[in-house]
């Protein structure tokens, strides 16, 4: 054994095997010590022809304009350009923290945040789940379609519908609240709806392209281990159980850890679009505070650090995470 | 590959276009260079170029350009030129207002004209990769962009001896108007960007109107509309109590806010609140002189009041918050709407210009907490900064100059809004202009997407308040004399426009972030009752104290008594 | 590999019924789009507009269709995403499959640098120099380059890699005497082609979608791709931030700009939209099953 395999390799062991099972690990260690550094490399000369334009691209275009960061530290002027602004050191960042707003914004951020990285971590397995149950057939392609259109909306249009749904006297919601007795509930308006009326619209919107994924990865499950299943008596939720979520499951673990990478990222157009007056004590956000901020003068720096605040908060998350992951799941982005 | 040689040769076409720039091959010349040389020693093309103009190439330095006459200069001339696009022009090298510029002037133009979406970020991106045009028409440069790119950077050069030789109509455009100079004069004395002025009074007050089918069902004359505070009250509640729009359904919204939002909104910031004595939620300039914070005055408590008493009683719109220029224009074609603002009626109720001349506009209101008197603010100011600028990049800041001056001629700013006679307009009968039809498409879609840029970009003129008034349309004459009666007597500025320096700029920029939307948010929930006024207006003006807005008013008070001062 | 017919069970019909209600909970307000392209758009933004049009009209349609701008963008938008898209596909394909290995030496230091470009960046200035200095502003390059990898992408394909495709495979080939090369030509790919369906998927409508790097990188407006060229008809509904004037005829261009960009706003997107589905049935048949891993193994 010169590599080490993580794949699926044989059907009952997976069948017997648990959610989060530990694979191979100890046989990895013996390959790494073999040979010496310019021997390995040259041994697998063919992927670095493979990789190296990429990496190539993300030397250039990536880590080339990367020295921009330091705009954060600046007070940039566009004429004296990156490294002819005033030095400032932390002033931005100081400015960000001291904000009235600072710690409402923080919360925020992250209750919206969670509360769409979960949803929309577990609807699109759910729904790729559902559809690999479907026979192929008409219907099965049209419910893949139909569940990926929402994706095309724009935002601006999107948000516009909402806002025509969801209004409090003629939207359609409301007329159904009310046609069946009820009290028009003021869906952008009640500061505590407004994370509800985010996520599960996002949902609506990105659950089936989020389940493409998930729908080709599917794809690839050997019918020999559902065979092989069938022989040993076990029902559809068994088979879903046992063989499709183990399949899924190192795609799931990579789409989780990079979408904790995101914590402190929701972006700021549809949250802007579906905010007012009324409900910005809980829609207010990073990103649409650095972007109203923005508004009132051209605030380069400003941005720049609140995004590397960002960044960094971000980034220690993501490694947090994915350590957890790799310890527990044998799945790990690096 | 083949793509990328292309490229190669383009690029090396335009080096030596700069080349051939830098060596005056296309210069006009005349008189001294009024550009300071760029300090940067980084950007090199600029440097470059403002260093070379004066090499024996640059022939025509007293033939080309002409200081009178057209046109401008003998031999073509190319000037890049940066502007905002609107959606509805078409674009700009087929417009026939600059075809027939560049025919007079002999000064060709090339655009580059980015969208309302990304147009701050290019412009700064210009002058950072140093791409930045000769010239800026139409080029949104606030003050706080003239300060720094003008006085600072040497980008913008100053314009005071190129309109003392070369700009007779700026020069009256000045006389005429007082008070212009001062506000787009930079701390330094230079000005650095021309201003659009229209100073007629229906271009800078609110239209806010009544709905006149509604007026009538009451029998409320043009008389009887309300002049005070509770007169105003008593009539919204007769439009929601009294179905005037006869549907039997009580759904008449009796006042609309069209903007989302009570601070920005013309019909509660320009006429309730100032009838309660106070001329802005923010920041304001009394009539001593003395600048001071709208919220922070006693009577703001009964403003909020006020617009409590008409939110519960459902005569102020219940969905302002979410509420849209769109989403009311619907419910006015609907016909539920009593008040609110539009450019003319017909643009929001379904009604004709036969049908609009019985939709009046508001009567300035009163109340006891301004002694009975009248008062009403304009949201707007007959200056609009930034128009038109020129770079140290350009050759000939003269020919500029002085063709940008015949926009500020009669002729001139007439012709960039109207452009020639038989196209867009012809004279009728009564002298006045009217409209010529053109099938499929609508009047300002035509103007814009073939005549010209003053249509949604804001562009260098002066317009004569008699301009306004030569438009052969019976509502044009009903608004304006409505406006200058009705209005015109009580109204007060808000806050001149100012200048700021670059760090008492930089100090308002960060409290303004947090201030304007505590005030944004608070003033709305006060309205709507999640915030008690009387219980919490403590806290709210303690709030406003720990938000630095002494600061703020300090600063403006600083701004605003160098303007009084140069404007003596 | 043929199925038989199989029996409708408690567990199927159950499925198919979930199924149904999804579809209906989706195609509502997809159909409201549709009747609202073509209804009276103050109809639809008072609430009227629920089951049918109302105010039935065409006129958005025939604005769209008759911008001459239109037309232009969509041929650069098919040639903005079918280039890019090549370009993307090859190049993430194959930095996963040498990431993917094992052996690979330095694998863990690239992946985390691939990975640390997704949270720190310049920011728009510095990569605006970039583009300047590598003289593809303006060009249809800064289309096509400047997105060449999708790190996210990357991450994603490199682990259906590890996860699908059997190394048992792979290395009996190798024992064989095969490549890299030839068993990534000759055994991997044929197993990606779910993966490469969905990155083309993927890319293929980032291409279309993205309007911001047209926006700001290109002046020529004969290089603008479709979403700047409809962007620009919709984003109109506010006079210019700081435009004043308050005269008539400002405001009454603001009302038929609005008017116009209401009439439009559905259609926009159908018009937007359309090709893409229309593409996705080819895209999605590379999902179905049974193409996979047993038949090359059988």
């Amino acid at each position: 054994m010169f590599c080490q395999t993580e794949v699926v390799q044989c059907p009952s062991s997976q069948q017997k095997g648990g959610f989060f099972m530990k694979r191979g690990k100890k046989r990895t260690y013996a390959v790494r010590r073999k040979g010496g550094l310019g021997r390995r490399i040259l041994s697998c000369w063919q992927l670095y022809v493979f990789l190296i334009p990429t990496l190539v691209y993300f030397v250039i275009f990536s880590y080339g304009p990367m020295y921009g960061v330091q705009i954060a530290f600046r007070d940039f002027s566009v004429r004296k350009g990156i490294w002819g602004s005033r030095w400032v050191g932390l002033e931005h960042f100081q400015r960000f923290f001291d904000s009235y707003y600072f710690s409402q914004l923080i919360k925020n951020t992250l209750h919206i945040s969670i509360y769409s990285i979960i949803v929309g971590f577990i609807l699109p397995i759910l729904l790729a789940l559902l559809v690999n149950e479907l026979r192929n057939g008409k219907f099965k392609s049209i419910l893949q379609t139909v569940t990926y259109a929402p994706y095309f909306i724009s935002t601006v249009v999107f948000c516009g519908m909402l806002t025509i749904f969801l209004n409090n006297t003629n939207g359609l919601f409301n007329q159904i609240i009310v046609g069946l007795g009820g009290k028009p509930v003021g869906f952008l308006t009640d500061p505590s709806l407004f994370s509800h009326v985010f996520v599960w619209s996002g949902a609506w919107q990105g659950t089936g392209w989020g389940s493409i994924i998930y729908i080709a990865a599917l794809a690839g499950i050997d019918e020999q281990l559902y065979e092989a299943a069938k022989i040993d008596g076990a029902t559809r939720l068994q088979r879903i159980w046992h063989i499709n979520l183990p399949h899924l499951l190192p795609t799931m673990i990579t789409l989780l850890i990079l979408s904790c990478g995101s914590l402190l990222g929701v972006g700021y157009e549809k949250v802007f679009l579906l905010q007012n007056s009324l409900n910005a004590a809980t829609s207010e956000v990073i990103s649409t505070y650095v972007y109203k901020a923005g508004l009132v003068q051209a605030q380069y720096s400003f941005a720049t650090a609140v995004g590397l605040f960002n960044s960094v908060i971000n980034f220690v998350i993501l490694i947090l995470v994915n350590a957890v992951a790799k310890r527990i799941s044998d799945t790990s982005l690096w | 590959m083949k793509k990328q040689q292309k490229k190669r040769i383009r690029s090396l076409g335009s080096i030596l276009l700069v080349l051939a720039m830098a060596f005056g091959l296309t210069a006009c010349g005349g008189g001294e260079k009024t550009s300071p040389v760029v300090e940067n020693g980084g950007e090199k093309e600029a440097g470059d170029t403002t260093g070379k103009t004066d090499e024996p190439g640059t022939a025509g330095a007293d033939g080309n350009f002409n200081e009178e006459g057209y046109p401008i200069v003998n031999e073509a001339v190319t000037v890049r030129i940066m502007g905002l696009k609107h959606p509805i022009q078409g674009e700009w090298k087929d417009l026939k207002f600059f075809q027939k510029m560049e025919e007079m002037t002999g000064i060709s133009l090339e655009f580059d004209t980015p969208a309302l979406d990304v147009f701050e970020e290019k412009k700064s991106l210009a002058i950072t990769g140093d791409t930045y045009p000769d010239v800026f028409f139409g080029g949104m440069l606030n003050t706080n962009q003239q300060v720094e790119w003008g006085m600072t950077e040497g980008i913008l050069i100053p314009l005071n001896d190129l309109i003392d030789k070369y700009a007779p109509n700026v020069q009256a455009m000045f006389e005429a108007n007082p008070g212009v100079k001062a506000s787009v004069t930079a701390p330094d004395g230079n000005i650095y960007a021309l201003p659009q002025i229209n100073a007629a009074p229906i271009a800078y007050t609110a239209p806010v109107w009544y709905n006149g089918s509604w007026l009538k069902a009451l029998n409320v004359t043009e008389d009887q509309l309300p002049k005070d505070l509770d007169a105003f009250y008593d009539l919204l509640v007769r439009f929601r109590k009294e179905d005037p729009n006869g549907n039997g359904a009580e759904d008449e919204i009796p006042l609309s806010l069209v903007s989302g939002d009570i601070l920005g909104s013309e019909t509660t910031e320009c006429f309730i609140l100032p009838a309660f004595g106070i001329n802005g939620s923010k920041i304001y300039v009394d009539d001593n002189g003395v600048v001071k914070y709208g919220a922070m005055e006693e009577n703001y408590k009964e403003y909020l009041k006020y617009l409590k008493k008409l939110y519960d009683e459902k005569l102020l719109d219940n969905d302002f918050a979410t509420a849209d220029s769109v989403s009311v224009t619907a419910q006015a074609k609907d016909n539920q709407v009593g008040l609110t603002i539009a450019a003319i009626p017909q643009n929001m109720w379904d009604v004709d210009t036969e049908q609009a001349k019985e939709y009046p506009i508001i009567r300035v209101l009163s109340s006891e907490y301004t002694g009975g008197k009248p008062v009403c603010t304009y949201p707007n100011s007959p200056i609009q900064q930034g128009t038109f600028a020129i770079t140290d990049k350009c050759q000939c800041p003269e020919a500029m100059m002085r063709w940008v001056d015949y926009l500020y001629s009669e002729e001139g700013s007439l012709y960039i809004h109207y452009g020639d006679e038989g196209d867009f307009w012809e004279f009728a009968d009564s002298g006045l202009r009217k409209h010529i039809e053109h099938e499929g498409m609508a009047n300002e879609e035509y103007r814009g997407g073939k005549i010209t840029p003053d249509c949604g970009t804001p562009c260098p003129k002066w317009v004569r308040p008699e301009t306004e008034g030569s438009w052969e349309d019976p509502f044009q004459a009903i608004r304006i004399a409505t406006t200058d009666e009705q209005i015109v007597p009580y109204m007060k500025e808000v806050f001149p426009q100012t200048y700021f320096s670059e760090s008492d700029a930089d100090r308002i920029t960060v409290i303004k972030t947090d201030l304007d939307k505590y005030m944004k948010e608070t003033v709305a929930g006060f309205v709507v009752g999640n915030l008690d006024i009387d219980a919490q207006w403590d806290e709210f003006q303690a709030t406003l104290k720990q938000m630095n807005v002494e600061e703020l008013i300090s600063m403006y008070q600083t701004s605003y008594d160098n303007w009084a001062a140069a404007n003596k | 590999m043929k199925k038989k017919k199989m029996k409708w069970t408690r567990f199927d019909v159950l499925i198919y019924l979930i199924g149904f209600l999804l579809l209906l909970i989706v195609l509502y307000p997809l159909y409201f789009v549709v009747i609202a392209s073509v209804s009276d758009p103050n109809y639809v933004n008072i609430g009227q507009v629920i089951f049918l049009p109302k105010g039935f009209n065409l006129d958005g349609y025939k604005r769209v269709l008759n911008t001459p701008e239109i037309w232009t963008g969509f041929r650069n938008s098919v040639f903005y995403t079918v280039a890019g898209t090549a370009l993307n596909v090859v190049m993430t394909i194959t930095a996963a499959y040498a990431l993917s290995k094992k052996r690979l030496v330095g694998r863990n230091f690239f992946q985390f640098m691939i990975v640390f470009t997704m949270f720190f960046g310049g920011g728009m200035i510095p990569t605006y120099l970039l583009m300047k200095n590598m003289q593809m502003l303006d060009t249809v390059w800064v289309m096509i380059v400047p997105g060449a990898v999708s790190a996210y992408n990357l991450i994603v394909t490199k682990t259906f890699f590890v996860n699908s495709i059997p190394d048992e495979l792979e290395e009996a080939a190798r024992i064989d005497g095969a490549s890299y090369f030839k068993t990534f030509f000759s055994i991997v790919l044929p197993l990606s082609t779910p993966i490469i369906a969905v990155m083309t998927l993927f890319y293929g409508i980032g291409h279309w979608n993205s309007y911001f790097d047209g926006m700001i990188y290109l002046s020529d407006r004969n290089l603008l791709p479709l979403q700047v060229i409809l962007k620009e008809i919709l984003s109109s509904a506010q006079m210019a931030a700081n435009s004043t004037s308050m005269s008539t005829s400002e405001m009454t261009l603001l009302a038929e700009q609005q008017k116009i960009a209401e009439m439009v706003k559905y259609v926009s997107m159908i018009v937007a939209t359309v090709p893409v589905l229309l593409i996705y049935p080819f895209i999605q048949k590379y999902f179905k099953k049974g193409i996979m891993v047993g038949s090359l193994k059988g």
